[in-house]
């Protein structure tokens, strides 16, 4: 056989040009400034607060006349995929947001640049934004990113079926794993035959189970990069509580209807055929359109240990190897100053994460018909944060699998906390 | 076979068809040389790298198949794979060929009946993600409210770790059924009619025609139709990334679905670039066999 | 006769209606408006149909992408039938050293998979100073691709070969023989490639969103995937814009279809 290339040819020219390929870092490919003027890209994934995002750069440019941003929506779905892919060869958006579960790898990989030292030149306090969000993107004792946003959690409820029912809800739902409170009695009066659900109780560790372990006394891990402990006599006794919603009081749907990547949750809310659904604040613009009925915004139900929420906010992140460093970082400071975030927070579009800063996003939703009071005071209350390790992006979605086998009662509870466990704990 | 030493007159024309060939073929070789086989060629060298996100390529040899061979992860994904090809090529190849003999028929309205056909596979991938979730949904799905009418209660399809594998299975067949029916109807549309009057002017039966002529005439379509979908049910991942993430358990955890885990989630190009090179071999292995045993028992001149 | 023709029809229509059940969901989908879909049934129409989501799609630049997506689907797809035509012909129909090995090269092209080979490919474009380029968007795919060049090879190599010979002893080169002989007895195969080639391009999905960033070089699939976010999906947006996606395609096709005539029979194959 006689290829027009040998063998040899071929593979000595393929590692040279992978040499050639990797061997390279650099922020973009072609230079985006021209006579002082610099262009940096701004990079996220969600179309509606892109439009919110257009008055707070036109903000920035008005106070940085040398600097425009130019933004860059993804798909959701392939952000990282996207991503990954440009880290792989050196290059990345100067500036982008980043979710907690995806922060550790990035992190630990040497993506992200320090911001320390321009939050303090900026006069920037890092102690004025929610320590939750602060904390969650702190890595080896460096700030790693710039508080964006809270995403809290509370309960949704549906103000229609509430009312047909005849109940007003409780100032405070209780929970406990025995199944005394007010929670549960509230959802077994919202459950009607099997068509309407009080609660739905599904696979999403941020608004379900990790709020019952923490509200539980329970802790997934015992600090951030440690040890996860679902294996441990409180979270069990949580992830328990959330099976036995489904499968012993009967008051919310299973998992063939509710696990994910199919399954219809949210829907099911939205479709008025569950009455109560824990959410993340950011939830509101997404389900206010969908619903016919009047959305009524409570705390989640106070535990064991009274009530703990998770807080999941984001972060704008800045490129370490960004061909731009300056204007990166004045971004990143105006990203944080009390002007731009209260220009997101007033439009409704997100919870900012500077302490005090949420009341234009209360006055935005208390115009649409929204309480969202709840979602403030549970953020300002007993908080946790989500759980994050070495390898995080590759074992959080392990574990989210494993978990959907709760959801569908196939194996007894103990066991898949052992194996959350094993994922979690793995190297 | 041996040949007698060819005469300068043919020493010429083999040359000029050497010429024509090359020439002829020059603009594919950039694009397939330049852009589609170098990054393969990179993917293979890859293989004996160990290679993280944002650092240098490390040459480690074989230890990534080492580890490969080692990793009971990956030979499970693959008996899974096998599993899905062995649904997924019959089920769509039969399917394909008897609605081509179908629409290959003159009938009023056929080509608006054709073009509903191949409609599953002109969709948007997005959306079509979105739509299967409410057609399993156990509860509402429209399957389910279908068996409804007949007095049977629907399982919960994508929950099952039996019936998880056969409903993505299903889709896939669903979607590249009235696609593959083109190539089938191309290939009858390509029969010169001089053969399809023949036998039936013997009054043979439509079915004993269609094993005698027509078939073995479909013989080069049909090898193409079975190696692209062998390929493409061997690499199959969209569906299955959007409808079970590989689950329930790791009833659905294709290869590619193993690959895409390595590089997009563990950001191990390396390792990935290895399994890739071991569903390369398989993929290779089964399309060689295909052309061994189609070729040798194809003839092409019909005339 | 009847009677097989009843049964015929009788088989196209439930055919016909699996195949597009699911994308019936689409339709309706992307004509309901705000709460509509929850309060209907995926299968029910929302009463009365609304435009909105349209709106919705277009007021995020549904419009530019739409033009984009037109232009790149043409120009790759001319290229890649004029290039895969000349590559099937010389493998189908020339002998010459190297022939068989290059056919496989092309082809173990296909077996590895996309999600893996787009991370090298990408970084070639980097080096290349191709990333965000039009270039780099159209390039990979527009000199023809294994499979197309595989369809045909397998097509023209069922062209009776003495046609072909007869046109030569007539004093025809290669390229003549191919334009006259072989293209025109190949139409039924050029439709079905051309269309491969238009639906290939106008859905392709990751490879455009991976090498373009800028929105003035966004397609219609990206521009649809922009409505499936993290927390909240809208559904009647995706809907909408993918039944948009869908309706040229779908017209294209059923004006192709004229050209897929038993060409064979027409010009009087004895």
């Amino acid at each position: 056989m006689s290829t027009p290339l040998s063998r040899r040819t071929l593979l000595l020219g393929t590692a040279g040009l992978l040499g050639g390929l990797t061997a390279c870092g650099s922020s973009t490919d072609t230079p985006s400034s021209n006579g002082g003027k610099v262009e940096l890209v701004y990079r996220l994934w969600d179309e509606q607060q892109e439009v919110g995002y257009k008055a707070v750069f036109a903000a920035f440019t008005a106070e940085n006349p040398d600097i425009t941003v130019r933004m860059e929506v993804l798909p959701w779905d392939q952000y990282w995929t996207k991503l990954t892919t440009e880290l792989a060869g050196g290059k990345a958006p100067d500036v982008f947001w980043l979710t907690v579960e995806n922060f550790p790898d990035l992190a630990d990989k040497g993506v992200l640049a320090p911001l320390d030292d321009l939050i303090a030149k900026a006069g920037l306090k890092l102690d004025s934004y929610h320590p939750n969000v602060v904390q969650s993107y702190k890595f080896e004792d460096k700030q790693l990113g710039m508080p964006k946003d809270l995403g809290v959690v509370g309960l949704l409820y549906n103000k229609a079926l509430v009312a047909k029912a005849g109940i007003t809800m409780p100032e405070k739902l209780t929970w406990a794993p025995d199944g005394s409170g007010s929670f549960l009695e509230v959802a077994r009066k919202l459950t009607v035959g099997t068509k309407q659900w009080g609660f739905c109780s599904w696979n999403h560790s941020q608004t379900q189970w990790l709020n019952w372990i923490a509200s539980n006394g329970g802790q997934a891990m015992d600090k951030p990069y440690g040890t996860f402990d679902f294996a441990g006599q409180k979270s069990v006794e949580a992830l328990q509580f959330a099976h036995d919603l489904v499968f012993k009081w009967r008051v919310s749907p299973d998992g063939t209807r509710t696990n994910p990547p199919t399954g219809q949750a949210t829907e099911m809310f939205y479709r008025g055929e569950v009455a109560m659904f824990p959410a993340n604040n950011a939830l509101l613009p997404f389900a206010l359109p969908e619903v016919k009925f009047p959305i009524g915004v409570t705390a989640m139900p106070a535990g064991p240990v009274d009530r703990t929420v998770v807080i999941n906010g984001l972060a704008e992140v800045m490129f370490a190897k960004t061909k731009h460093p300056d204007e990166a970082g004045k971004l990143i400071a105006f990203l944080g100053s009390e002007k731009a975030q209260k220009l997101m927070g007033d439009a409704g579009y997100i919870i900012p994460a500077l302490n005090d800063a949420g009341a234009g996003y209360a006055a935005y939703w208390k115009k649409k018909g929204i309480d969202v009071q709840p979602f403030l005071d549970s953020a300002a209350g007993s908080t946790v944060n989500m759980p994050i390790a070495t390898g995080w992006t590759a074992k959080v979605a392990e574990i989210n699998k494993a978990v959907n086998a709760l959801y569908l009662d196939k194996a007894d509870v103990a066991g898949i906390a052992a194996t959350m466990d094993k994922i979690g704990n793995d190297k | 076979m041996l040949r007698a030493a060819p005469r300068p007159a043919r020493r010429t024309q083999r040359r000029q068809q050497t010429l024509a060939g090359y020439a002829l073929l020059a603009p594919s070789m950039v694009g397939v040389l330049g852009f589609l086989l170098a990054p393969v060629l990179i993917v293979i060298v890859l293989s004996l790298f160990d290679w993280k996100l944002l650092a240098t390529p490390e040459f480690i040899g074989l230890a990534n198949y080492r580890e490969l061979f080692g990793d009971a992860d990956v030979w499970h994904s693959f008996l899974v794979t096998g599993y899905y090809v062995l649904i997924c090529v019959p089920g769509t190849t039969i399917l394909s060929l008897l609605l081509a003999l179908l629409v290959n028929r003159k009938l009023r309205g056929m080509k608006y009946f054709r073009a509903l056909l191949v409609i599953p596979w002109m969709a948007t991938p997005v959306a079509l993600g979105l739509v299967w979730a409410w057609i399993f949904d156990p509860g509402r799905g429209a399957i389910n409210q279908f068996l409804g009418i007949f007095g049977i209660d629907g399982p919960a399809w994508l929950s099952s770790s039996l019936l998880a594998m056969p409903s993505v299975a299903a889709v896939h067949i669903w979607q590249f059924a009235g696609y593959n029916m083109l190539f089938f109807l191309a290939g009858l549309q390509n029969i010169p009619a001089s053969l399809r009057e023949a036998s039936s002017l013997d009054g043979a039966s439509p079915v004993a025609h269609f094993f005698s002529i027509t078939f073995p005439l479909l013989r080069p379509t049909l090898l193409f139709v079975l190696i692209t979908n062998v390929i493409g049910s061997f690499q199959a991942f969209d569906t299955i990334f959007v409808m079970t993430e590989g689950g329930p358990g790791d009833s659905t955890e294709v290869a590619t679905y193993l690959i895409y885990d390595e590089a997009f989630r563990k950001f191990d190009f390396g390792y990935a670039s290895t399994i890739s090179v071991l569903l390369f071999v398989v993929i290779l292995i089964a399309t060689i066999s295909q052309f061994a045993y189609f070729e040798r028992r194809t003839t092409y001149d019909f005339s | 006769m009847t009677r097989s023709r009843l049964f015929a029809y009788g088989v196209l229509v439930i055919g016909c209606v699996f195949a597009i059940f699911p994308y019936l969901l689409t339709v309706l989908t992307a004509f309901k408006g705000p709460g509509q879909l929850s309060g209907t049934l995926p299968w029910e129409p929302g009463l009365p149909p609304s435009g909105a989501a349209f709106d919705r799609l277009f007021a995020s630049g549904f419009g530019g992408y739409l033009a984009n997506t037109v232009l790149v689907t043409v120009g790759i797809t001319a290229g890649q039938l004029l290039f895969a035509v000349l590559a099937a012909y010389a493998f189908a129909r020339l002998s010459f050293p190297g022939r068989d090995a290059l056919f496989w090269v092309y082809l173990s092209t296909l077996m590895v998979p996309p999600v893996v080979t787009m991370i090298p490919l990408y970084l070639m474009m980097q080096k290349a100073g191709l990333v965000d380029t039009w270039a780099g968007l159209m390039l990979p795919t527009m000199l023809g691709t294994p499979y197309a060049i595989f369809l045909l090879r397998q097509f023209f190599r069922t062209i009776p070969a003495d046609l072909e010979d007869a046109a030569r002893i007539d004093g025809a080169g290669r390229v003549r023989t191919l334009l006259l002989i072989v293209l025109p007895l190949s139409k039924p195969i050029l439709v079905t490639v051309t269309t491969l080639a238009v639906v290939a391009n106008w859905n392709s999905f990751l490879w455009p969103l991976i090498i373009t960033s800028s929105e003035d070089k966004r397609l219609l699939s990206v521009g649809i995937a922009l409505f499936k976010g993290e927390i909240g999906v809208d559904y009647n947006a995706v809907m909408a814009g993918s039944l948009i996606a869908l309706a040229p395609l779908l017209v294209l096709f059923i004006f192709f279809q004229r050209f897929i005539v038993r060409s064979v029979a027409v010009t009087g194959l004895k």
